[in-house]
């Protein structure tokens, strides 16, 4: 992938107040910021990321609504005047049919998981009660933080939406070729029609801290194990485990068609194609947009066996925007 | 894309719940990579485990047109199949589910 990841608004969908996106993700160019003129220089492409021009990744322009994302810091009240360091320092890895850790192991730990994901390596600045939370899923079936969590910049998001690329796959070849991370073989990564993340180290950890202590969650990691079942997903409201503005931490993008089966359809065959390096000239691109808010929305859990299979565990964690209720419910 | 929210989770009442919640549970893209896996050793091993048993009955029901109740992007919406249509997802679920069985129809 190249260095170069260009972000410019798109003007041509009247957005205004925009925000350069290299910004958020500090992955800026060196073309300066005069991105008017190098978008005219290019052919008229329209492509997957809604209305800008898309050539491959290695050249891949990002624009569009800002997504709603802060930092979260660890004095920051989340409910009833307790902080997001109050949550961090009480989670009980056990809760989460994880070991208890050594509080002295906890360092050592995150740099044994950061050999084998480099994206954790973001982690090392963090408080001890931050990585806490990271190092006790360590080893185990969890794999939402490479994927859900606050290394995610836009380009990442939007190569695995679509180019189905997996953000946990480090070795270059194998990402470009759709090969997922975590399963076996040459298992191709799958991905739904959004990929978000809570865009934040320590609002990822609260949120896992204070997810496993909910009720909802905690039933499902206290049934009995019982193995091939395993417990349906969860829904736990944004604001029960991020506080009222737990929305802003999270971001992403989602497909754009008028028929979303379609939609899927389609960026599947366009990313199958891409990983077999044929043509795509005559194949129409999937279209994309920013997920502009997660007010409302809920974090997902979902849960799955341990690598022994003798208890469930969690297995990811990610946003979903607000959906409507049906007609008539 | 779809703008409906999961109400089968919190609904335990609603039409198709078990079909739903066991779609979305080991077929969408965020199950994990084992997860159709064990729906498939679950279906074939378990033909009387009471929720497999509904399941199974209520995914007939939609392969012979039975759907009422079911919210037209509900299988949709739990599954996020790339199969193109729920009559597509839904009887490649029952064929590989099981393969002895011929796939129902209207």
């Amino acid at each position: 992938m190249g260095s170069d990841r260009y972000v410019y608004l798109d003007d041509d969908a009247g957005v205004d107040g925009g925000v350069d996106l290299r910004a958020l993700t500090d992955r800026g160019s060196d073309h300066g910021s005069d991105h008017g003129s190098d978008r005219d220089t290019r052919p008229d492409r329209r492509g997957p990321l809604s209305g800008l021009y898309y050539d491959d990744p290695d050249d891949i322009f990002v624009g569009g609504l800002p997504v709603e994302r802060r930092r979260m810091g660890l004095d920051e009240e989340l409910a009833d005047g307790l902080t997001a360091r109050h949550f961090l320092e009480r989670f009980d890895p056990r809760l989460a049919n994880r070991p208890d850790l050594d509080p002295d192991g906890v360092a050592t730990r995150i740099a044994d998981q950061t050999r084998e994901q480099p994206r954790l390596a973001q982690l090392a600045g963090q408080e001890r009660c931050v990585q806490r939370v990271y190092a006790a899923f360590g080893g185990g079936a969890f794999h939402g933080p490479e994927r859900h969590e606050g290394s995610l910049d836009d380009t990442d998001h939007l190569l695995r939406l679509v180019e189905r690329q997996d953000p946990a796959q480090f070795d270059e070849a194998r990402r470009e070729k759709g090969i997922d991370a975590f399963k076996k073989g040459n298992g191709k990564h799958v991905c739904a029609e959004s990929s978000t993340s809570i865009a934040d180290a320590v609002a990822y950890a609260v949120a896992l801290a204070r997810g496993v202590d909910h009720p909802k969650v905690r039933a499902a990691l206290e049934a009995r194990h019982d193995p091939p079942k395993r417990p349906y997903y969860v829904h736990v409201p944004i604001v029960d485990l991020l506080g009222e503005n737990g929305h802003e931490f999270c971001g992403g993008y989602q497909l754009v068609g008028e028929d979303p089966r379609e939609a899927i359809k389609q960026r599947d065959m366009w990313a199958k194609a891409g990983w077999k390096g044929k043509p795509r000239d005559d194949m129409c691109p999937p279209q994309t947009e920013p997920i502009t808010t997660f007010r409302d929305g809920v974090i997902e859990f979902r849960i799955g066996h341990n690598a022994a299979r003798d208890s469930y565990e969690l297995i990811s964690m990610f946003p979903r925007p607000r959906k409507e209720a049906p007609r008539g419910e | 894309m779809t703008a409906m929210r999961h109400y089968w989770l919190d609904d335990q009442d609603a039409p198709f719940r078990t079909l739903l919640c066991v779609v979305g549970t080991y077929c969408h893209p965020e199950a994990g990579p084992d997860a159709y896996g064990d729906l498939i050793r679950l279906a074939r091993s378990r033909p009387d485990d009471p929720e497999m048993r509904l399941f199974k009955d209520e995914l007939r029901r939609v392969l012979t047109g039975d759907t009422e109740g079911l919210h037209p992007d509900a299988i949709f919406t739990a599954a996020c199949y790339g199969d193109g249509t729920d009559e597509a997802f839904t009887r490649r679920l029952w064929r590989q589910l099981y393969p002895g069985e011929p796939v129902p129809v209207p």
